[in-house]
């Protein structure tokens, strides 16, 4: 460890590269880690650790941070129909885009505020299209937009088209408002209807999901 | 490798580096950089969460810890590791065999 005056005022230049919001909340922590992983007498940041400061901070900006942990993310937004717009946005739940987003390990499903589930890609046992006619129960009314329940089952759209079937092995607890409600099947309506179902359903000739993560070492 | 460095309790940004370094028997070296953008994913997908903060040498020294849903994503990942590691074992016996 070391106390260089000289090396801290360094890091806060780099770390000046990262957005004003990332910096408020992190930098006196990575500043903290980036000192005590100092060697003994060094007076200037290693050119690896810079470059990976710099690289990190430049995809922030950018938008493109992959949270360094996997490459093969992919998200799939929820499709809304313009009629849906307008209601799904008034009850806050289309500040933050719907969408699906998959990770190496998960599948998260948010619509807003109204809707969040965070499955492990482990517990979807499979995923197929689905017609509006399959729907059964209160689903089969053609006018449900948004966030609609039925037992263990979640219907999550903004359109009546584009409908994807998750099945799950297991129940999963998912957040509804201020609610938390089991679930085994989740249907969500997609603008890329194949795409995800393809996702969901990877080949069992597609490389495994580990071999797709970054070693950023 | 994070969750797993969480598994055990509460850590800090170099303990955790420290922590993937060691269990990894020093082939992964995570920068700073790196380890921030991680644990802001993780925080963003609820797998893992601020326990506690402290002032170290006036520096701040923010704690994080594995949420249920991060141990939880764990296990299930172990288990299918355990799970392939087993099939490619019972796989090699036979050749195993013949090469001895």
């Amino acid at each position: 460890m070391t106390d260089s005056a000289g090396l801290e005022r360094r890091y806060w230049r780099l770390l000046a590269c990262y957005p004003r919001a990332f910096r408020r909340e992190h930098e006196q922590e990575i500043l903290a880690v980036l000192m005590a992983g100092a060697d003994e007498g060094q007076h200037r940041p290693r050119l690896g650790e810079a470059a990976n400061l710099i690289r990190h901070a430049l995809w922030l900006r950018l938008g493109l941070s992959r949270g360094g942990i996997m490459i093969n993310e992919r998200t799939f937004p929820i499709s809304v129909d313009s009629s849906s717009r307008t209601i799904i946005t008034a009850f806050g739940a289309g500040r933050r885009a719907p969408r699906v987003r998959m990770s190496a390990s998960t599948v998260d499903v948010r619509m807003g505020w109204v809707f969040h589930a965070t499955i492990p890609r482990e517990a979807v046992a499979s995923a197929r299209p689905l017609n509006r006619d399959e729907l059964r129960g209160p689903f089969r009314i053609s006018v449900l937009r948004g966030v609609n329940y039925w037992p263990r089952t979640a219907l999550v759209n903004g359109a009546s088209t584009g409908l994807v079937e998750i099945t799950l092995d297991r129940q999963k607890w998912v957040r509804m408002g201020p609610f938390r409600a089991p679930i085994r099947r989740l249907i969500v309506s997609a603008e890329d209807q194949s795409g995800l179902v393809a996702a969901l359903n990877p080949s069992p000739l597609a490389p495994d999901d580990s071999t797709l993560k970054s070693r950023d070492s | 490798m994070i969750l797993t460095a969480l598994a055990a309790g509460s850590q800090h940004g170099y303990g955790i580096i420290s922590d993937v370094k060691a269990i990894s028997a020093g082939r992964i070296q995570l920068k700073a950089g790196t380890l921030y953008a991680a644990l802001e994913r993780l925080r963003a997908d609820k797998l893992i969460e601020v326990d506690r903060e402290e002032i170290v040498e006036s520096r701040l020294r923010r704690y994080y810890r594995l949420t249920p849903a991060g141990a939880e994503l764990l296990a299930t990942e172990a288990t299918r590791l355990q799970s392939n590691v087993h099939v490619a074992m019972s796989r090699l016996k036979p050749t195993v065999r013949l090469l001895t």
